[in-house]
């Protein structure tokens, strides 16, 4: 049985639009338009070892990886080794990604964020930036809008409540997130006693927790 | 601390920031989620936090990571891809039989722009008719409602696989069908009525008789 097209698909979907694909087989309609796929659609082909997802889904999130990596370890070539090991990992563990949990990219940059811990047990000491926190609030200059818009969607209430925690909450929250910067680390780059750093970690955060908590079914 | 003590929810309380940052060394943090998991209070706060914490990481600024990042990266999966034991051996299933088989693409696809996030997502696992679970079905609404399909176990044997949705008014509707001698295994996905989207139940049939279902719930 075929779908009575002339192309020979042999699944109904691929020929909803055999015109405007105009090839020969679900293949080759697939990955003609791989980088139009759905994040999780695309993480699903890269599963199946599409070499075509794969590409594309480096190129998608590379620059959050990648950035992500940066901001944690404040080391370039470190940051490019886990950005490297963290695509290897997406690809072996693709599997394993539940869309009830999170997005794509949130998925991504906890297996980064995960390595760069594990990282900087070994090798801490890089000096904090001082101007890393202004780099992560409001979106950085030069982002695409478009890009923003998405970011803002995915962040929704917690990007909200994020703008309106208290300044020293914010910044405890951010350095221990983004920074990947422990309670004692924090109390040092804030020069405030460690139980005050825990404080403000724990208060920001569950005070986001209840944020995102009043949107969730 | 007293390693032989049962972690009660005051001492999960006090180090339930670190362990959803990811910063909680073993073997505290085996005891940690061992309690979690046992008390629904303190699953929900680590769940909740854990969220947070993730979520965060969406704030971080995206670099351009240097030029030859992609094909690095693309290299190092396909040394991986080469070797004899490229997958965990509990992710074979998915890869196995679906290595020629790929995704067969809907029209859908035509339709997606790359970044675009699924915002509402209604998952159910596909069970067998024999009672195994044999995939995972997922009613996604935006960019364009869509159904996306994971067989991971097929059904075996040839034949046609139809899709169908059941309304809330208890009829079916026909979604989509493929080939198993072409898709045994993989993602498969179509674009769907709005009103699809209630689709209270999924079931796929080789020709005519059912095989596997799912309730959306």
């Amino acid at each position: 049985m075929r779908c009575g097209c002339d192309l020979g698909h042999t699944a109904s979907n691929v020929c909803a639009a055999p015109q405007s694909v105009g090839v020969v087989g679900s293949y080759i309609v697939v990955m003609r338009h791989v980088d139009r796929l759905s994040d999780e659609a695309l993480l699903g082909a890269v599963a199946l070892d599409e070499r075509d997802a794969a590409a594309v889904f480096i190129r998608r999130f590379q620059r959050r990886v990648y950035g992500l990596a940066v901001t944690m370890t404040g080391d370039a070539g470190l940051a490019d080794d886990l950005a490297q090991v963290t695509f290897e990992r997406a690809w072996r563990h693709a599997g394993t990604y539940d869309a009830r949990r999170a997005s794509v990219a949130t998925w991504l940059l906890t297996i980064t964020r995960n390595l760069a811990i594990d990282a900087m047990r070994v090798r801490r000491a890089t000096p904090f930036d001082p101007d890393l926190l202004s780099q992560l609030l409001p979106a950085s200059a030069g982002v695409d809008p478009q890009q923003a818009a998405v970011e803002a969607d995915q962040l929704g209430r917690l990007g909200a409540e994020l703008a309106v925690l208290p300044i020293d909450q914010r910044r405890a929250v951010l350095l221990a997130t983004l920074a990947g910067r422990t309670a004692s680390e924090i109390a040092d780059i804030e020069g405030i006693p460690l139980g005050t750093a825990k404080t403000r970690i724990r208060t920001g955060l569950r005070r986001l927790r209840a944020a995102m908590a009043e949107v969730s079914p | 601390m007293n390693v032989d003590r049962p972690i009660d929810c005051e001492t999960f309380d006090a180090h339930a920031e670190e362990l959803a940052l990811g910063q909680q060394n073993e073997p505290l943090r085996g005891r940690l989620l061992a309690h979690a998991a046992l008390c629904p209070r303190c699953h929900s706060l680590i769940d909740g936090l854990g969220m947070v914490a993730d979520r965060l990481l969406l704030v971080a600024p995206q670099i351009e990571p240097p030029a030859d990042f992609e094909s690095r990266a693309l290299a190092r999966l396909g040394a991986q891809a080469a070797g004899p034991t490229h997958r965990p051996v509990g992710f074979r299933w998915l890869v196995g039989a679906a290595a020629v088989g790929a995704v067969a693409a809907a029209s859908l696809f035509l339709v997606l722009a790359p970044g675009d996030q699924p915002a509402t997502i209604t998952t159910a696992a596909i069970v067998s008719t024999a009672g195994s679970e044999v995939g995972s079905a997922q009613l996604i609404a935006e960019p364009v409602p869509h159904l996306v399909v994971t067989i991971a176990a097929p059904h075996p044997g040839p034949g046609i696989r139809t899709c169908e949705l059941r309304r809330a008014d208890g009829t079916w509707e026909e979604v989509g069908w493929w080939d198993a001698a072409d898709i045994a295994t993989g993602v498969w996905a179509v674009g769907i009525d709005p009103d699809l989207l209630d689709a209270t139940a999924m079931r796929i049939t080789s020709d005519g008789d059912a095989i596997a279902s799912a309730t959306f719930g």
